[in-house]
């Protein structure tokens, strides 16, 4: 091979392999729960577009990245209003809340999403409450396992047994797939 | 004194300036090329003839190796020809007076013509074992678009694939054949899934990326990743039985497509040396002995304005020696990333290792390694009603955790012997590990509101196994007996579980097994030609499965889990064929066939300790009628009519680790196929294929089966010419299938779509640059598509009222069972997008 072809070989298949490698990382989202302490709201659960968060995220910490897409949705998510995660009993009060504002990721971001009651409505304490239709949404939709037989009360942030349990069947977490 | 240089495989090369013989190097393969001041090119064929198939050797199904010396002169043509190994029976005339009419570029020296030499193998190649019908002078039934050789390229001077004499390989049946890489080195090739395309009738579509077996369409089966399509690499089958994810699970992605020499395709169960999973058809690739060159390859390809872009690197070495051993070793590594929101991250590589050594002239052994590891991210098959309503992308993905790793390790044993002119056996032994470890979630939120339907298969096996073959051929009293038998051993040491899993980690243990699967066969087959114009053929195999499956889940843990267990089955599949040739000579050559057969695959064996439990083999009963013809040397044409009857559509069903039994089927179809040579370089073909498949007992919805593709279509323009100072090729293709029932009710539709690849290719001495496009005009169409019962997140719990106003998008329907009025789900199909417009550059560089 003559140099200059060896030149325009070496040039070529450079080119090539710095396009290919120039490949980004997946999307990924971590839940960062700004209730810092002394507050001891914990985020029970989250989900946004494609992710659950299933891991409880104690005052001031953040969740472990979960891989994710880009996608531009609203946060779903439970909190547990003065639970100890190492309690090992769950939590007694569960408070379904909203983002604020579609939460948006692009291709190759760690998408951070910061609940608190600036970003998020739902709370009952910091008088924010949802609208039953959305809080029926996040209870009976997004987290029906959690909510089972249970109405949840907007207004109140409450969460009472379903008078007619059998009936209301919101959901059964071992439910088979039929 | 000569001094000889070796440049291509099985062929010397020595230049020699006028009048005497010289002793100027030509090119030393170890060394970079000369400087530009010295360089001295080898001569490079420009046109041939292709040599005839001699009669003698056809009759007696021969195969021969005929070493020749040419003599080229300063304008290119052949002056003089000798023959160095002489292989009798007709081969040496028909390859001296083809070789003479050979015309070259001359070989040049600081681009001064010179006088040259140039020894090389004229091969010549009955087809593999499956030859069962008669050798009359049938013409390829594959595009031939002549390959006006490269100046400059070594390949096209020495024993180059496309000096194989393959044209006139008989062929059993209407719809078998072989195509070697000289026809889909015209088509965009991106993978091995790629070339099986070649294969006329066969639709491929990837399932859930590329680290997955693809989808297979063929004959009226949409073979869930291979369960009636019989697939695998010289001889060592591929199909996985007892898998994991799916009984006859083909993943073909541990292949380098570049050591693919040829696919043998066999379709129906007329075949006696064909077993397991051999139904619908059959498909052997043929990997090399060597090549022509080493070579480094790199390329990139990219989706634009889709996900991001992947490479793919390739090494092979193919070292020269002497002794007549015949080498090669590939390489590859990539990463791909495809189109999708959840960027595959496919990172593979994959190993294949082969040498040939030549005992002596009447016997070879061959020893052989391939390896193959990969792990990629899915993006799951997505509901159509999702993308309908914008709560996903076409290219999004509901569960970003899918995907999965696999690895495939194996080595082999081949060895040939010709114990006479008129005999050969063949002997293959093997031995493989296989890993496979899947994340997958298709019914999304139902069984898990909260955190998904996510399951984990895994499979851990060692497989081995092997094939003996004999084939004598003789003559009584003028009538011709081609007699073959042999036997075949496969056994699958088999670890394999389900699991429900959540972000890849496993939270609750489905199935726990351990299964061992033993296939014994053996088969005969004899061909019998009392006249030029007809061959009978009367052949059968007998097949014993023992099995054991051995339930590891702790006792009580799930009734449905299959229960352990010891047993076998057992079935003979008679074959027969008939084949009447009225027309033997030009311009028109005719091969009517009628073919009968029964065939088998395998079930699930776990499934035979299941309720209800399923038979372990089922029949398969194929008939066929069909015609092939070749007329004035350039048009082919093909037609068959075809029916397949199927004991049972039972199948294992791995997603849920359960048994699904269903009743008896038929199939019947029609298959035409044609190609033309409409210039020497320019070559169009057409496969069309129509086909009815149905339930032999009406269950009450007309008998519809679904996902049985109905019509499916592929064809294209293929050229190669010269073109400035090297060679241009290139394809324009097609293919598609039409809609087809995703439920057996009908009312749930799989759409169809159609796709257009181009490739284009240039070839310049030492460097070729490849350029494909795939789906041409960005087609949104949909590739794997099932029916499927699911529920997106944000859809009514399971149970729960079903709002006012509440539908499961413009496909689906709303599931049954359950309390009325109650949510159980959407019936809707789910699917893996096709790629959308995608782009590929792959840069070769010729090393020797």
């Amino acid at each position: 091979m003559n140099p200059h072809r060896s030149l325009v070989m070496t040039l070529l298949c450079g080119a090539l392999l710095a396009a290919a490698c120039e490949t980004p990382d997946p999307t990924k989202a971590v839940v960062d729960n700004a209730y810092a302490p002394p507050s001891q709201v914990v985020v029970y659960k989250a989900w946004w577009a494609a992710t659950l968060f299933k891991a409880p995220v104690a005052p001031g910490t953040s969740s472990d990245e979960e891989r994710s897409v880009p996608e531009s949705d609203f946060v779903y998510a439970l909190l547990a209003p003065g639970w100890e995660p190492e309690s090992g009993s769950p939590p007694t009060k569960l408070v379904a809340v909203r983002s604020k504002d579609k939460v948006k990721a692009t291709r190759g971001d760690t998408l951070h999403i910061v609940v608190s009651d600036g970003t998020f409505f739902g709370s009952c304490d910091a008088k924010q409450a949802l609208s039953q239709e959305d809080a029926d949404f996040i209870t009976q939709r997004i987290f029906p396992g959690d909510f089972a037989n249970m109405i949840y009360d907007a207004k109140t942030c409450t969460s009472t047994p379903a008078p007619d349990a059998d009936a209301s069947a919101a959901g059964d977490a071992d439910a088979g797939p039929g | 004194m000569k001094r000889l240089t070796t440049l291509g495989a099985g062929m010397v090369l020595a230049i020699m300036s006028s009048p005497a013989w010289a002793q100027e190097p030509a090119a030393n393969p170890a060394a970079p090329p000369a400087p530009a001041a010295e360089e001295v090119t080898p001569p490079a064929l420009k046109t041939r003839d292709e040599a005839k198939y001699p009669k003698e050797a056809l009759d007696k199904k021969l195969e021969g190796t005929v070493g020749l010396e040419l003599v080229v002169d300063e304008d290119g043509k052949v002056e003089s020809a000798r023959v160095t190994r002489s292989a009798g029976s007709g081969f040496d005339e028909s390859a001296l007076a083809a070789a003479k009419n050979f015309l070259f570029e001359p070989a040049r020296k600081n681009g001064r013509p010179l006088r040259s030499a140039v020894q090389f193998n004229y091969e010549f190649h009955l087809p593999p074992e499956a030859a069962a019908p008669t050798p009359t002078p049938t013409p390829t039934p594959t595009p031939t678009p002549t390959p006006t050789p490269t100046p400059g390229e070594v390949r096209q001077a020495g024993a180059d694939q496309s000096t194989l004499v393959l044209a006139q390989r008989p062929i059993s049946a209407a719809s078998s054949f072989a195509v070697r890489d000289r026809e889909f080195q015209l088509r965009p090739i991106g993978s091995v899934q790629d070339i099986l395309r070649v294969t006329p009738g066969l639709i491929l579509v990837q399932h859930s990326g590329g680290g997955k077996a693809n989808q297979y369409f063929l004959r009226g089966f949409d073979a869930d990743h291979g369960t009636d399509l019989a697939l695998s690499i010289d001889g060592i089958p591929i199909n996985m039985v007892g898998h994991a994810h799916g009984q006859g699970f083909a993943d073909t992605n541990f292949i380098i497509p570049e050591v693919v020499e040829r696919v043998e395709i066999t379709k129906g169960p007329y075949f006696a040396y064909q077993g397991d999973f051999a139904t619908a058809g059959a498909v052997n690739m043929v990997s090399r002995d060597d090549f022509e060159h080493s070579s480094i390859g790199l390329g990139v390809s990219g989706s634009p304005g889709h996900g991001s872009a992947g490479f793919r690197g390739l090494l092979i070495a193919s070292p020269k020696f002497e002794s007549g051993l015949k080498a090669t070793f590939a390489a590859e590594v990539g990463r791909q990333n495809g189109p999708f929101d959840n960027p595959e991250n496919w990172d593979k590589y994959k190993l294949f290792n082969k040498l040939t050594y030549p005992i002596n002239p009447t016997s070879s052994i061959t020893l052989g390694e391939m390896s193959y590891g990969g792990a990629w991210h899915g993006s799951g098959q997505l509901p159509a009603r999702a993308v309908e309503q914008g709560t996903v992308s076409r290219f999004g993905s509901i569960d970003p955790d899918e995907g999965g790793y696999t690895s495939r390790h194996q080595l082999f044993v081949q060895y040939k012997l010709r114990p006479s002119e008129t005999s050969e056996i063949k002997a293959l032994a093997y031995l493989g590990s296989y890993r496979f470890n899947l994340y997958s979630n298709f019914s999304l939120f139902i069984r898990d509101p909260d955190k998904g339907d996510e399951i984990e298969q895994r499979d851990r096996r060692t497989f081995y196994g092997g094939r003996v073959s004999y084939r004598v051929v003789h003559e009584l009293e003028k009538v011709r007996f081609d007699t073959t038998m042999g036997g075949d051993l496969r056994q699958d040491d088999i670890h394999e579980e389900l699991w429900n899993s959540v972000h890849r980690k496993e939270v609750l243990q489905l199935r726990n097994n351990n299964v061992h699967e033993t296939m014994i066969g053996a088969w005969a087959n004899e061909e019998i030609t009392p006249v030029k114009w007809l061959r009978l053929n009367a052949g059968g195999r007998a097949d014993s499965l023992s099995f054991s499956v051995d339930n590891k889940l702790a006792p009580g843990t799930d009734a449905t889990a299959p229960s352990s267990g010891v047993d076998s089955a057992n079935q003979l599949s008679p074959k027969t064929s008939l084949v009447v040739s009225p027309l033997q000579e030009d311009p028109a050559q005719v091969d009517l066939y009628v073919n009968y057969g029964h065939g088998l695959h395998s079930n699930d064996v776990r499934g035979a300790f299941a309720k209800p439990a399923v038979t372990p083999l089922t029949r398969a009963i194929g008939e066929e009628i069909g015609a092939r013809g070749r007329f004035f040397d350039r048009w082919d044409v093909a037609v068959a009519f075809w029916q397949l009857d199927l004991a049972s559509e039972t199948v294992w069903i791995g997603d849920q680790g359960t048994t699904e039994v269903g009743g008896s089927t038929r199939r019947q179809g029609i298959e035409l196929e044609t190609r033309y040579e409409v210039t020497k370089w320019l070559a169009a073909d057409l496969d069309v294929t129509f086909t009815k498949s149905e339930f032999k007992a009406n269950a009450g919805n007309g008998s519809g089966l679904a996902l049985a593709p109905k019509q499916t279509y592929s064809g294209g323009l293929s050229a190669r010419h010269e073109l400035g100072p090297g060679v241009v090729r290139g394809g324009l293709r097609f293919y598609g299938i039409t809609d087809r029932p995703a439920n057996d009710e009908g009312d749930i539709i799989a759409k169809g779509f159609t796709l257009f690849d181009l490739h284009a290719g240039y070839r310049l001495r030492r460097f070729d640059l490849a350029f494909d496009v795939e789906n041409l005009f960005n087609q949104d169409s949909r590739a794997a598509q099932f029916d499927t019962t699911g529920r997106l997140r944000t859809e009514p719990a399971l149970g729960a009222p079903i709002p006012v106003g509440f539908n499961c998008g413009s496909g689906g329907k709303l599931a049954t069972g359950g309390a009325a009025g109650s949510f159980q789900g959407c019936e809707d199909v789910h699917f893996t997008p096709q790629y959308p417009l995608t782009l590929r550059v792959m840069a070769t560089v010729y090393l020797d």
